[in-house]
């Protein structure tokens, strides 16, 4: 019996430890969520991203200058006071009551940098050099002057972990700046795609594309990106839009996180359907 | 020296996997600096070397840029064992032609890349065939094309 196994053992071995690793792989998978695990893992990331961050200023051929940041943050906050402007217009356009209309409020920016970028089609993620000890927490919205990135999901004392929005946990509910209707934007892995609007409902190419007043994460009325093409779907009742986003995610290098109070952006959101859906 | 040259060359290579090798993503399509790394490992000393340093570099790596701890881990340990497959014993180190090293760098990282999507992507809607092309073979392709300048250097590995 003990030479019979020694022998299986002797010829697969290698397959048993393939086997082996494979499972363990997959149960670490599951253990990720874990707080402790997320705390080891923002230790671990924050002592490489320090390294990663010295390469990426070597590599950084256009040092940006102070005044160069102050200006970007500038034309981050216009952009935005820009977006609720042109909303209300075309609110006021459509002789709209003031009814429902909220009053937004301009949240404070952290200016940052992307430290390093990673993750596949599916994840994609990047390290931004901002911490707790610039007063950032998990789910503070990342942004640029064109629109919106991410989102915090992991934190560090001088370093962060952001989904960008080419991946597949981030969705945010999203509104279609022309007729106001609302949607959730998702990654399915090649397009932002707001899915299941009826096809009554009027929406073409290059509608504006804008945070929800009913999103949870997100303030209202950032920029998020315009609409590319209206696929038809569900044997023509429904359609999917595929979006574009304002930033070039991929090649983005500054970014600003928008420090919000989540329990007052909470109470100054109208529950609804699609922020059960939204993370 | 065995068991610190991966370390030793696992340490730059990923700097480099975060820092300067997004500059060259296509379609979040990124040539892969460990998987090369992992697949040379894995040729030159067998699956078992291979498929360990797979592991345990993929798990490094998941665990310093804050993914999912586990994924590069699985996809790794994959090509790991799937570059070793192709080693022979009493091959010298002459013997191997860059473009059969190419080649097998070519379907380990393949394969990494296929896994790696399949397994972490499974909330997305893709099929089979689509994956294994646009997010395993295309992938693959550009580490390979990558991994021309390290096979310079392949005799120190």
């Amino acid at each position: 019996m003990k030479s019979a196994f020694n022998s299986f053992y002797k010829n697969y071995k290698e397959y048993i430890l393939f086997a082996i690793l494979l499972l363990i792989s997959i149960s670490l998978l599951t253990i990720n969520a874990d707080s402790k695990i997320r705390k080891f893992k923002a230790i671990a990331f924050g002592h490489f991203a320090i390294v990663s961050a010295g390469v990426s200023e070597i590599i950084d051929w256009s040092e940006d200058s102070k005044d160069f940041k102050k200006l970007q943050e500038l034309n981050a906050k216009l952009t935005l006071e820009n977006t609720l402007l042109k909303s209300r217009v075309i609110e006021n356009n459509k002789l709209r009551a003031m009814l429902g209309f909220k009053n937004q409020k301009l949240y404070p920016l952290i200016a940052g940098e992307v430290v390093s970028k990673h993750g596949s089609v599916f994840n994609g993620q990047f390290i931004i050099n901002l911490g707790t000890r610039d007063s950032i927490t998990k789910g503070m919205p990342v942004i640029t002057e064109k629109g919106i990135v991410g989102m915090v999901t992991n934190v560090s004392d001088k370093f962060s972990t952001v989904n960008h929005i080419y991946n597949s946990e981030f969705n945010v509910a999203v509104t279609f700046a022309e007729n106001n209707t609302e949607g959730i934007l998702s990654w399915n892995g090649r397009t932002l795609i707001v899915r299941n609007i009826p096809t009554t409902t009027h929406v073409e190419k290059d509608y504006k594309v804008i945070t929800s007043d009913f999103s949870t994460i997100f303030p209202a009325k950032i920029p998020v990106g315009k609409v590319s093409r209206v696929e038809s779907s569900a044997a023509g009742l429904l359609s999917d839009i595929v979006i574009v986003p304002f930033e070039e995610i991929e090649s983005v290098g500054n970014i600003f996180v928008m420090k919000i109070n989540k329990q007052e952006l909470f109470l100054n959101t109208t529950p609804n359907t699609s922020k059960d859906k939204e993370e | 020296m065995k068991y610190i040259y991966p370390i030793l060359f696992f340490i730059p290579l990923a700097l480099l996997q975060v820092t300067v090798i997004p500059f060259f993503s296509y379609n979040s399509v990124y040539p892969d600096l460990i998987g090369i790394l992992i697949a040379i490992l894995g040729f030159r000393n067998g699956k078992i070397y291979g498929m360990a340093n797979g592991f345990f570099l993929g798990l490094l790596f998941d665990i310093l840029t804050g993914g999912a701890i586990g994924l590069s881990s699985f996809s790794k340990t994959i090509n790991g064992f799937m570059a070793g497959h192709f080693y022979k014993e009493e091959r010298k180190d002459e013997e191997i032609s860059n473009m059969k090293l190419l080649l097998i760098i070519l379907i380990s990282t393949s394969l990494d890349s296929f896994f790696y999507t399949f397994l972490g992507g499974s909330k997305l809607s893709f099929n089979v065939f689509y994956l294994l092309l646009v997010h395993g073979l295309i992938p693959g392709f550009y580490s390979a094309v990558f991994s021309l300048p390290i096979l310079f250097f392949k005799e120190k590995i």
